[in-house]
């Protein structure tokens, strides 16, 4: 393994340790509650992974979406505004869990596929349809609405929190059915495309994913490319596990600043720049 | 890659852990590993939604206490208030009584949201507010809501749990189990 990729992973696994460093609960499967739960971490991780520090900010947001004293989470939104302007999708590269998670998976030697450009727009779908229009949509008499994302589909949720809680609680194993039957399909088609494809969850159907992607392209840390030294050999875009064009599209919506790119690049022509406005 | 298949083989192992183990709680329905089991009550002072003082006298007088812990927060447990509005006007008359302990809202804080869901729901059984001893010796030992646990006469918290929200025959088959066998 070479350097930067080294190096990034490192991070991603400091992150995963930290984010998750209440460790003694997955020994007694019970969930840390203290007040660093009010606050979000940056990447994808359950609220009830039992060694979760911080509460999901996906989780986070449907929570008090569909809860019945408040409309919409504004201390949600502003921060993952203020995540995802200063940082852009770099947290969906070095700072996520789930993310570290799906490329331990794709390591496995499988037959490698590349999933259609147009499954890109998916997670736009699922942020807009299952994380805010149904929990405000399908609600009980009191405008109460159901965490639709997290209940039904997310199986970051069901890796990390429903699989170690019912395997620690028994009266919780009790009360396993069909949901959670679902949720554990899911998973494995999950791990499954995760080792034939490069984070397939973060392409296709990532909500988080979806918002820092938007602010991507304005985020204040990016890339540029150096226009006087790159030749569009295109060795960039063909090493891109995202299928980005880096050097027409250096602050693409589905970039990860993993960096790869930067790597590999024979002029030295993208440069990773911490700046308000590009040139 | 050592690594990768290690932690490959530890989900399928997990996996089937959760599998097999189901299929085995399936055969046994008797037990419930309850974790607050055993326990006896002891002595509180909170308040209802409406402000009267209770203690642990409340559950003196029946022989069988069901207590179900919600939270303002929960659509699933608001969801099967009804139902349980319904198994304690059913019982009224039989050595059982059923109260509501709001997970979410604790002694001296206003109840505005706990009462309004009680209105909403049409429950006139008594809700009371979390305390010291509650949260220590209830709630703590819970990650969850709903749930619902059973006292005796003397504050003792029997076997018998209920783990989220059950159908109304579920609820009525326990209790009827709990008040033939509690002597």
């Amino acid at each position: 393994m070479e350097l930067g990729k080294f190096k990034r992973k490192i991070v991603q696994i400091i992150t995963a340790l930290v984010t998750n460093a209440n460790f003694k609960g997955f020994f007694e499967g019970k969930i840390y509650k203290g007040s660093l739960k009010k606050s979000c971490v940056p990447g994808l991780n359950c609220y009830s992974c039992p060694g979760a520090v911080g509460s999901c900010p996906i989780g986070s947001l449907q929570a008090v979406i569909g809860g019945f004293k408040y409309k919409m989470s504004f201390y949600i939104v502003g921060m993952m505004m203020l995540m995802g302007t200063l940082l852009g999708r770099f947290i969906c590269g070095w700072l996520c869990p789930f993310g570290l998670i799906q490329e331990l998976l794709n390591k496995i030697p499988s037959p490698k596929i590349k999933i259609p450009k147009i499954f890109s727009y998916i997670k736009y779908v699922v942020l807009i349809i299952f994380v805010i229009l149904l929990p405000i949509v399908f609600v009980n008499d009191l405008g109460m609405g159901d965490p639709t994302f997290c209940k039904y589909i997310c199986p970051a949720g069901t890796l990390e929190g429903g699989i170690p809680l019912v395997l620690t609680n028994p009266p919780l194993r009790d009360s396993i059915g069909n949901l959670f039957f679902w949720k554990i399909f899911l998973l494995i088609g999950t791990i499954i495309m995760s080792i034939i494809t490069f984070r397939p969850f973060c392409k296709a159907v990532c909500p988080l994913g979806a918002i820092y992607a938007l602010l991507n392209p304005i985020s204040v840390y990016r890339y540029e490319i150096d226009k006087n030294k790159c030749i569009s050999c295109g060795l960039c875009a063909k090493t891109c596990k995202l299928d980005v064009e880096v050097y027409k599209k250096p602050n693409s919506l589905e970039c990860i600043r993993c960096g790869e790119c930067i790597s590999i690049c024979p002029q030295n022509a993208i440069e990773r720049k911490m700046n308000l406005r590009s040139k | 890659m050592k690594k990768i298949l290690i932690f490959v083989l530890c989900i399928t192992m997990m996996l089937s852990i959760v599998g097999c183990s189901n299929k085995a709680e399936e055969q046994d329905l008797g037990s419930d590993d309850n974790p607050v089991a055993g326990k006896v009550m002891s002595e509180f002072t909170t308040k209802d939604i409406e402000g009267n003082e209770v203690t642990q006298e409340i559950f003196k007088d029946k022989k069988i206490t069901m207590i179900n812990v919600w939270g303002t927060f929960c659509g699933p447990c608001i969801e099967e208030m009804p139902d349980l509005q319904k198994i304690y006007e059913e019982y009224k008359g039989e050595d059982f009584n059923l109260i509501g302990l709001v997970a979410d809202v604790e002694l001296g804080n206003d109840p505005k949201e706990a009462t309004e869901v009680v209105n909403q729901t049409g429950v006139k059984y008594k809700n009371i507010l979390v305390n010291e001893v509650l949260n220590e010796e209830i709630l703590s030992n819970f990650d969850y809501v709903p749930f619902t646990i059973f006292v005796n006469a003397e504050g003792k918290i029997l076997d018998t749990m209920v783990a989220g929200s059950l159908s109304y025959e579920g609820y009525k088959s326990k209790i009827d189990t709990l008040l033939k066998n509690e002597k």
